[in-house]
């Protein structure tokens, strides 16, 4: 008798491991005041990046 | 991270826009990453406000209506990325005062049929890294939004840079009302 094959379980997907939300449910986001709002980033990109790599100074 | 050469951008094409909105040009490049075998198509969509949206996607989902959203999982994300960010100083040189900005779609999981959210997404984390490591603060003032997953980078030689901020993301709102539902 042939040994019978061993079938391992898929792994679950990206969107199943981190809940994601189905497709079907996703809504357009209207874009308010509130979600347009900013962040100046200047100081934390001064202190933490080096120069030598900028594309642009 | 991020210290990869990239590849060479080609220019393809300039295609007018003429509808009513501040969207007034695309300018179409294209690229090829030899690590994924993909052709990448990237968009630099110009508006008023001297202000371009960089798009990019893969060849052959350019049918897609989910052609920024879905995920190849091929590797070489650092390259494809510096090769993007290396339109910029392409486009400056055009374009001096120019500012850009970028919304990260989210991600589109093929196999579970599922989105993952908006606001601070997986592309925007790789996005606004990528930035803040190869743009200074000499040319351009940095702005993130993480509600929705979007970043300008502001020239600074533009004026004023808090009024020029407010007068672009009010453009954008004006004529995208809505952030793509995927």
């Amino acid at each position: 008798m042939k040994p019978q094959k061993n079938f391992t379980q898929k792994a679950p997907s990206k969107g199943d491991r981190l809940n994601w939300t189905p497709l079907r449910d996703v809504k357009p986001v209207v874009l308010n005041k509130e979600l347009t709002k900013g962040r100046r980033l200047d100081n934390v990109i001064s202190n933490n990046s080096h120069p030598a790599n900028f594309l642009v100074p | 991270m991020f210290n990869h050469p990239g590849y060479d951008l080609k220019f393809v094409i300039k295609i007018p826009c003429k509808d009513i909105t501040s969207h007034k040009f695309t300018l179409v490049y294209k690229f090829y990453s030899p690590l994924t075998k993909y052709i990448y198509i990237l968009n630099a969509d110009y508006h008023a406000e001297d202000v371009f949206a960089i798009k990019f996607y893969v060849k052959q989902h350019s049918k897609s209506d989910y052609k920024y959203s879905k995920i190849t999982n091929k590797k070489d994300l650092p390259n494809i990325l510096i090769t993007c960010a290396k339109v910029v100083p392409i486009l400056m040189a055009e374009f001096p005062t120019a500012s850009f900005g970028f919304a990260a779609s989210r991600s589109l999981d093929d196999r579970a049929n599922k989105v993952e959210g908006l606001p601070n997404n997986q592309r925007f984390q790789a996005y606004s890294y990528l930035a803040c490591k190869k743009f200074g603060t000499q040319t351009f003032a940095h702005f993130d939004y993480p509600a929705i997953s979007s970043y300008l980078l502001l020239n600074k030689n533009s004026g004023d840079v808090e009024k020029k901020e407010k007068a672009i993301v009010d453009m954008f709102r004006a004529n995208y009302h809505t952030m793509l539902d995927i």
